[in-house]
């Protein structure tokens, strides 16, 4: 009995315990990574990918997905960088444009996420589409305009020489013995804090995870369906353009390709953190470390300069772990 | 009733959602054409019948690059030649369907930027079946393959030069401005940002850079470390971030295999007080391409300087070869470039510094026109 419990905290903790082996051996490699410094830039890197991962998360917990996510977190980038480019700079996109107060495009960018996010919780909430199928639609629509739009404005140029309010939004910051602490990260903690709330102190939240664990039964008990989905996936759109604005605030340039691949990186987060793919299971507090150990692996491996190829390999293992554990228990459940 | 009608709503808003992206497309890639076509179409026509159609089969349009060069090739088109420009998405099986429409449509001339260079054979067989000449460009097909049509052409650079140029402009700077060698062990410490693995390109450049420092007698550098970017912004600031938190200081000089990736280097470094004019705080960088958006950096003195790919003479020289095979007129008509021995015009890089910044701009003048 008591071998068997031993074995269970093993298996459970399985991804910890690889990461953990990981983290060790960094260190090992190279002692110096143990530092303040690189502690601030973690941190900062992962500010953006922790509100990707808690936007995701939602239609993930509902029993969905959202292979859109990357295309509008780089939908957002392309609007914000466009609109608020450094006034002074000569080859701006809108030479003619005032310099705008930066909370406006930020505004802008995520209520249009926002809309595309409504379209997509429609098609699956109301039309019933697979969410698999309809955020893959909702890629390519996304895709396409903003490469149209992106096109038409800048000629296809990468759009830099940002407003330094806005980049300074994002990158300024106080340094403390060091580590030095990027506005950014207040954001994330911020909105982390705000969609820990939402999952668990209101309503939505808890039909959230009524409909992502059985649908039907949260239905006969008077759920609202539709209206639940929609507002989760409003959430999850405002997020991606909060986020999206922050990550070219933070890079300082955006093109076309900005944020290509991103929703499969905060999906595998949120499977490292113990989001079940199958819906109705995930806590905020897995997400971050998800996140967190992400992306202490992905610059640890940088760091000691290992083979760029075989990154691929140890993230995708990482990943690959994750869900069989995930599995494993979804069928000790049933 | 209610679900046939959501169903109804949906396609219609998804209709108009794509149809607005229809309506904006051809005003940007195809403006030149479009709004010069009414002017002076009349005299051209009554001379000459038959306006010559042009195929050209870009690789990707979300590249930059090739975008100038395709702006370019528009702009210098005007309403000379009809142009039926074709994207692959970085799709080498749709590219070889893309040409086999384009031929059946009959075209005089094909203009082909390459996904993979591998696959020319390829299409070389197609354009030869067809009897259509080629004027192939930015992606270089082999020799072999080059040889193995009489009418295929290229039109393109040595990516060589444009690694060697910055390792120039590195060494340069380095031996001219002693506050570069921060540790003042006369050697140069350095970092370069590749592009991604196996690109001909990032290869080519990273080797060259290396391969020039190395030749130089009485100079040394000392690569700190090299990781690819994959040309992008993103992947650059994250790795230069690690960089920063790695060898901070001790990095003299950040050499970039594009733009795109300096930019997101710059932005990392800034955060770390380099690049903001502090004078305690000293860190080279150089870039290739010479994007517009670095245009500003270089000017004030923030950076180094960056080599310029002059898209605008390819897009010019691709144009013309075309232009004149169609014709009937010897296909080097009007070319200042000498060709090499594969058939190949290679339009030569220039180094951009603070000095000859107005070079670059006048460049993107001619090609965004």
């Amino acid at each position: 009995m008591k071998s068997k419990s031993i074995k269970d905290i093993l298996t459970n903790n399985a991804i910890y315990i690889v990461l953990l082996l990981l983290f060790v051996t960094i260190i090992i490699i190279d002692p110096s990574f143990l530092s303040l410094k690189n502690a601030g830039f973690i941190l900062s890197q992962s500010a953006t990918r922790m509100i990707f991962a808690c936007a995701i998360a939602g239609p993930i917990v509902l029993g969905g997905t959202d292979l859109s996510a990357g295309r509008l977190i780089g939908l957002s980038g392309l609007i914000t960088a466009s609109l608020l480019q450094a006034p002074d700079y000569i080859a701006r996109v809108f030479p003619n444009l005032p310099q705008l107060p930066i909370w406006l495009p930020i505004i802008l960018a995520m209520l249009i996420c926002a809309l595309f996010s409504l379209i997509h919780g429609y098609l699956v909430a109301k039309l019933k589409v697979a969410p698999f199928i309809a955020s893959l639609g909702m890629q390519l629509v996304v895709y396409g305009l903003m490469s149209v739009y992106f096109d038409a404005v800048s000629d296809s140029a990468p759009i830099g020489v940002l407003d330094a309010r806005f980049t300074g939004f994002a990158q300024n910051g106080i340094t403390i013995f060091g580590f030095r602490f990027q506005f950014i990260i207040l954001y994330a903690v911020i909105i982390v804090a705000l969609v820990w709330f939402i999952w668990n102190k209101t309503k939505l939240g808890k039909n959230m995870f009524a409909i992502g664990g059985n649908i039907e039964a949260a239905t006969v008990s008077g759920v609202n369906i539709v209206v639940n989905m929609l507002a989760i996936y409003v959430l999850a759109g405002l997020l991606y353009g909060f986020g999206g604005a922050l990550e070219v605030a933070r890079t300082g340039s955006a093109t076309n390709a900005l944020g290509q691949g991103y929703e499969l990186d905060a999906i595998a987060s949120c499977v490292v953190g113990g989001v079940s793919m199958r819906g109705g299971i995930g806590t905020i507090k897995g997400i971050i470390t998800g996140v967190l150990l992400f992306q202490v692996i992905s610059y640890g491996l940088v760091y000691i300069q290992v083979n760029p190829y075989l990154v691929y390999f140890i993230k995708g293992l990482i990943i690959l772990i994750a869900v069989v554990i995930d599995t494993k228990k979804y069928i000790k459940k049933k | 009733m209610k679900r046939i009608l959501s169903i109804l709503l949906i396609l219609v808003m998804l209709i108009s959602l794509t149809a607005c992206g229809n309506n904006n497309a051809p005003a940007s890639s195809e403006t030149p054409s479009a709004s010069n076509a009414p002017s002076e179409q009349s005299s051209e026509e009554s001379k000459n019948n038959k306006k010559p159609v042009i195929g050209v089969a870009i690789f990707d349009y979300s590249n930059n690059y090739v975008t100038y060069i395709r702006n370019s090739l528009m702009a210098v088109a005007g309403d000379k030649a009809e142009i039926q420009m074709v994207d692959a998405q970085n799709d080498q099986a749709k590219q070889v369907e893309q040409i086999d429409i384009l031929l059946s449509k009959g075209v005089d001339v094909l203009c082909v930027n390459a996904v993979d260079p591998k696959a020319a054979s390829t299409i070389i067989a197609k354009a030869k079946a067809a009897d259509v000449p080629i004027i192939f460009f930015n992606r270089c097909p082999s020799a072999e393959d080059m040889h193995s049509y009489d009418k295929c052409w290229y039109v393109g650079t040595t990516p060589e030069d444009s690694g060697r140029m910055q390792a120039e402009m590195a060494i340069e700077a380095f031996s001219n401005d002693p506050s570069f060698d921060k540790n003042g062990d006369g050697v140069l410490q350095y970092v370069i940002l590749k592009g991604t693995l196996g690109h001909p390109d990032a290869e080519a450049r990273t080797q060259a850079v290396q391969d020039t420092f190395a030749a130089v007698e009485g100079f040394e550098a000392e690569l700190l470390d090299v990781q690819p970017g994959d040309f992008k912004t993103q992947t650059a600031k994250d790795i230069t971030d690690v960089w920063m938190g790695k060898f901070g200081d001790q990095i003299e000089m950040i050499l970039a295999n594009n733009d795109a990736m300096l930019l997101g280097a710059i932005e990392a470094a800034r955060a770390e007080g380099y690049f903001s004019g502090d004078s305690s705080k000293v860190m080279g960088a150089i870039g290739i391409n010479a994007l517009p958006e670095i245009l500003p950096a270089i000017k004030d003195g923030t950076i180094i300087g960056s080599v310029l790919s002059d898209a605008y003479t390819e897009g010019l020289c691709i144009f013309t070869m075309a232009y004149n095979v169609a014709t009937g007129e010897d296909v080097y008509k009007g070319i200042d470039i000498k060709p090499d021995e594969m058939k190949a015009i290679r339009v030569p890089y220039i180094p951009i510094s603070v000095y000859n910044v107005h070079i670059a701009e006048e460049m993107y003048e001619k090609a965004l026109n």
